[in-house]
């Protein structure tokens, strides 16, 4: 059962409104400053190596040394500040951190084959096209369900950001035990208040038959309650 | 799907954040590849 109406949302608690702000600002500034991290490091053949007590062929270029650290770690404590501040929202706003997978391997991926088909000394770079290709992989197939999950595939998580109210029938309660002496034992008069509709056929009778063998009801009983619910069944078909 | 996302305040917030965050790193990372 569905109540449509929706309730008016309490206001979010500014204080985590703010984290989950900075976090999502933090982690598209992350994303942005790998992404040009990554170009610069194609841009000198796609492999450097800065420091160290090694002899370096490829020196990484300056920006590369100090933004590919605070991009990587940065991203980790972004993406944190999003669920906790998003804790606070609801599903659909801590839900919308897991963009950031595809996000991160759309556009690294979208670098390889930029680089792969067109790098700077001309050709093509087969291996930067494989792994552009493996990258628009991992990013994209993941991104199908994310958007699946947000476009509501899930009722449980639907109703819960929209804020509607889901009430489902619980069980049927044993109930209070009919009473033994009656002679005909009416089955909708003295079952509990549960929507007859809504419990499938099956279980109704594997109530009744529990009813028998607690004792609650007489064979007597117990067959009549069965027949009406058969015939109550039948006469729904 | 944008009824999910409510407040529509809060979805303006976050698309703000975003290009706040992509604007800083565009800048940082001229800022760090310019020829000192």
């Amino acid at each position: 059962m569905t109540f449509g109406a929706r309730d008016p949302a309490p206001s979010p608690p500014l204080g985590r409104v703010a984290v989950y702000l900075i976090g999502v600002a933090g982690l598209a500034f992350c994303i942005t400053l790998l992404w040009f991290g990554m170009r610069a490091v194609l841009d000198v053949g796609g492999y450097c190596a800065s420091g160290g007590p090694y002899e370096i062929a490829v020196e990484c270029p300056d920006a590369v040394v100090a933004s590919t650290p605070l991009s990587v770690l940065g991203g980790f404590l972004a993406a944190g500040l999003m669920l906790w501040g998003g804790s606070a929202l609801g599903g659909a706003w801590v839900g919308l951190v897991f963009l950031a997978w595809p996000a991160l391997f759309l556009s690294l991926g979208w670098n390889f084959l930029q680089y792969g088909f067109f790098p700077p000394d001309g050709g093509w770079v087969w291996s930067w096209v494989i792994c552009g290709v493996l990258f628009v992989l991992m990013g994209g197939i993941p991104l199908v369900g994310v958007v699946d999950a947000m476009r509501g595939a899930h009722p449980d998580g639907r109703a819960y950001a929209s804020g509607r109210v889901v009430v489902r029938p619980l069980p049927a309660p044993p109930g209070p035990p009919p009473s033994p002496t009656s002679a005909s034992f009416d089955v909708t008069k003295h079952e509990p208040a549960v929507d007859p509709a809504g419990e499938p056929l099956v279980d109704r009778l594997e109530r009744l038959a529990a009813m028998r063998r607690r004792g609650d009801l007489t064979a007597a009983e117990y067959e009549t309650a069965k027949a009406a619910t058969l015939a109550e069944a039948e006469a729904r078909t | 799907m944008s009824d999910r996302f409510r407040p529509a305040w809060l979805r303006a917030a976050v698309l703000a954040a975003v290009a706040v965050g992509v604007g800083l790193a565009v800048w940082l990372f001229g800022v760090l590849s310019a020829p000192a």
